[in-house]
């Protein structure tokens, strides 16, 4: 232990690249989840905020609401299968809400698509602001629809759709602005069913029977409803690939330092066990040094990532959870201990005799 | 710096750790600037494909196509301007399609009149030029019909299209009029109509005097933009953000590459520190010490960059065709050209040593 911190004290600027090297990587590595976090919120969010635990599609929609038009008579349908407690139609559209493209979900009070936050609060006249910092734009008090008026009752936090400020505003009132739009009458199509299963009822399994039960429609949890949204599955593919390589870069950063290191260490080392270190002795300072530099760039890059998404706070919002970033800094201290074990072989392989033998010391 | 390049040839593998950090720091890199063009065109491709032509987009839509609406009489009234060779409309929606015997997978139908270098005149109602990617996809054969839309109404396929015109997914284009009645069926709400207007100048036409025919042409009609493709991709507001949250990645990447590197040979001083006096002390000087160095950094860089485009290629063949990478040979040369400097700038973070090796420690 002792030779650990001294060799740190008296090497600083060589730990300290490769702790700056590291530290970067944890940053690059937390800002990523920031961003994909940030990003498949923004897309998301109304779902993770709504009640429903299923919702229903049409088959050929590929889970994306956008795409998904429902035969009139599906709602009852649903509504009639078992374990379905509430089930109610949805519509996603797009208006231009004070000159910015925003989602409107139409749909009736008390459904299970309205976020939690806010259940019951949808009343006629009013409507529901989902709000996100990542997604540009404030909610508006007055939400003004072609020929509708309604007021913003209530917000509900993280509760945005496809990247746009998002409205949930009663069907009747939407029906209207659509018609307005269109110049006129045009039903409102149903988009998708938000159900909520009876209590003690399991989600899968009522999902599966509705798309047995109901023709021509698809019936998703509410994790594979998120997963399916378009662009959802794209940035959690995508990110991944960045995280698998952050990880490897960290690897092997670490673990090519702390080899160079051992091998120019080498006849210090032999010395050491000649005159009676074990090889716990030379081990534990390798080890020491990898948890020392490897942890203090996990904080440091951990604090320059929460602080810089702090400052961007109105970009990614609420940016990180503690569970992410515990998981990361504890991953890449493992990842650093594993590569160092490279390094603990060439300090393994040091013998004792090696001080008196030919070309020795 | 001779003695540097024999040093590298006489003993490759003292030099080979930093090789392969470096090498997995260029597989990031491109991998990053893959993602970044890789999402830049795949959203802009539509707009891409009318360059040398100008846009006539709704004044209140902020040049973002898919919220524009233009009356039908705007398409006469720009027809009538001088200047004008042809006009055509232009419109998207995003929707989904099952090409015969594949999957269900998100496409963007796209309804145009005019020809273009990428994507032929429609041939007639009911037929579409399709993505090349959509049949890879989808799991079907490259000719199969894609089955557009909730109804699987359209169409027969009688061409294909690069992926390079697409706009954020496969795209499928037919004539607009198809477009229209298959639009106002994937969006029952949305009340199709023409998006955008599509100006062929005629030949020797100034586009900014044409630009300001048209807005005056329309003036009693609808106000609009006029406005290039390339004045209509960078207004897009998302591509934007996507590059410069891509752009700093990559500059902190390479920030990590400096680090790396410095931190290599900032080892490799150390270890040299005597050889280096007994140099000084026969007449070597700094700035020769120093160019071996720099010049030890250029070869490493090189045969990671080498390396690392191997490895990315394999990497980049094996990411699934729905995502968007997409290496661009521009990018790889900026990337390449940045490594090597990097590198050269990090080898070159040992000068405070090399300046303080005294030539009297070759003697003790």
């Amino acid at each position: 232990m002792f030779l650990a911190i001294a060799e740190l004290r008296r090497a600083r600027g060589r730990f300290a690249l490769l702790g700056a090297a590291v530290g970067l990587l944890v940053l690059l590595l937390l800002f990523f989840q920031a961003v994909a976090g940030a990003l498949t919120g923004g897309l998301t969010g109304a779902y993770e905020q709504a009640r429903a635990d299923v919702w229903v599609y049409d088959d050929q929609a590929r889970l994306n609401p956008q795409g998904s038009v429902l035969d009139e008579g599906a709602v009852d349908a649903v509504a009639d299968v078992a374990g379905v407690a509430a089930a109610s139609p949805v519509t996603f559209t797009v208006f231009d809400v004070d000159g910015e493209p925003s989602a409107v979900l139409a749909t009736d009070a008390g459904s299970p698509a309205l976020p939690r936050a806010v259940d019951g609060v949808l009343e006629q006249g009013t409507a529901v602001a989902g709000t996100s910092a990542f997604v540009e734009g404030d909610a508006a008090d007055l939400l003004a629809l072609p020929g509708v008026d309604l007021d913003v009752a209530a917000t509900a936090d993280g509760a945005t759709f496809a990247i746009l400020p998002t409205y949930f505003a009663p069907r009747d009132a939407v029906a209207t602005a659509t018609s307005e739009r269109a110049g006129r009458d045009v039903p409102l199509p149903t988009s998708a069913i938000a159900v909520a299963v009876a209590d003690g009822e399991d989600a899968t399994a009522v999902a599966a029977a509705i798309s047995d039960a109901v023709d021509g429609v698809e019936a998703v949890d509410r994790a594979t409803a998120i997963e399916g949204l378009p662009g959802a599955g794209t940035i959690t593919r995508s990110f991944g690939i960045l995280y698998v390589l952050l990880y490897v870069v960290v690897a092997i950063v670490t673990g090519v330092f702390f080899l160079i290191l051992t091998v120019q260490k080498r006849d210090a080392l032999v010395l050491l066990r000649a005159v009676g270190a074990e090889r716990g002795d030379v081990v534990r300072p390798v080890l020491v040094q990898v948890v020392v530099v490897v942890g203090v760039a996990v904080l440091v890059g951990t604090g320059a990532a929460v602080g810089l998404l702090s400052a961007a706070r109105e970009v990614f919002g609420a940016g990180l959870d503690v569970g992410t970033i515990l998981t990361s800094a504890g991953a890449i201290l493992v990842l650093g201990l594993v590569a160092g074990l490279a390094s603990l072989r060439r300090v393994l392989r040091a013998e004792p005799v090696e001080a008196v033998a030919d070309g020795g010391l | 710096m001779s003695i540097a390049l024999r040093e590298l040839l006489r003993r490759p593998g003292r030099f080979a750790p930093v090789v392969v950090a470096m090498s997995l720091l260029v597989v990031l890199l491109v991998v990053l600037g893959g993602f970044l063009d890789g999402l830049s065109l795949s959203q802009t491709g539509v707009v891409r494909a009318h360059e040398g032509r100008l846009l006539v987009v709704a004044a209140d839509a902020d040049l973002a196509l898919d919220r524009s609406r233009l009356p039908d009489e705007a398409r006469a009234a720009v027809a009538e301007v001088d200047g004008v060779a042809d006009v055509g409309r232009l419109s998207q929606v995003t929707t989904t399609a099952r090409p015969d015997g594949g999957e269900l997978v998100d496409v963007v139908l796209v309804g145009h009149d005019l020809g273009l270098d990428a994507v032929p005149a429609p041939v007639g109602p009911g037929t579409a030029h399709v993505d090349e990617r959509l049949g890879a996809i989808a799991g079907a054969p490259a000719d199969a019909p894609p089955a557009v839309g909730p109804q699987d109404a359209c169409c027969e396929a009688v061409g294909s299209v690069l992926s390079d015109v697409s706009a954020g997914a496969p795209s499928v284009w037919v004539g607009h009029d198809t477009w229209l009645e298959l639009a106002a069926s994937i969006d029952p709400t949305g009340a199709p109509t023409t998006q955008v207007l599509v100006v062929e100048p005629a030949a020797g036409s100034d586009l900014g005097a044409l630009a300001d025919d048209v807005r005056a042409a329309l003036a009693g009609v609808v106000e609009v933009d006029v406005a290039t493709a390339d004045e209509v991709v960078a207004a897009d507001e998302v591509v934007a953000q996507q590059s410069g949250t891509f752009q700093g990645i990559i500059g902190v990447t390479f920030l990590v590459t400096l680090l790396v590197v410095a931190l290599f040979f900032v080892l490799l001083t150390i270890e040299r520190v005597k050889l280096y006096a007994v140099l000084k002390a026969i007449g070597g000087r700094s700035p020769d010490l120093l160019a071996g160095l720099a010049a030890q950094a250029v070869v490493i860089a090189l045969v990671a960059l080498a390396a690392g485009g191997l490895l990315s290629a394999g990497l980049v063949a094996l990411v699934p065709p729905d995502l968007p990478v997409v290496v661009v040979p521009g990018r790889l040369a900026i990337l390449a050209g940045a490594t090597v400097a990097t590198a050269v700038v990090g080898s070159l973070l040992t000068l405070r040593r090399i300046l303080r090796v005294d030539p009297a420690a070759a003697i003790g």
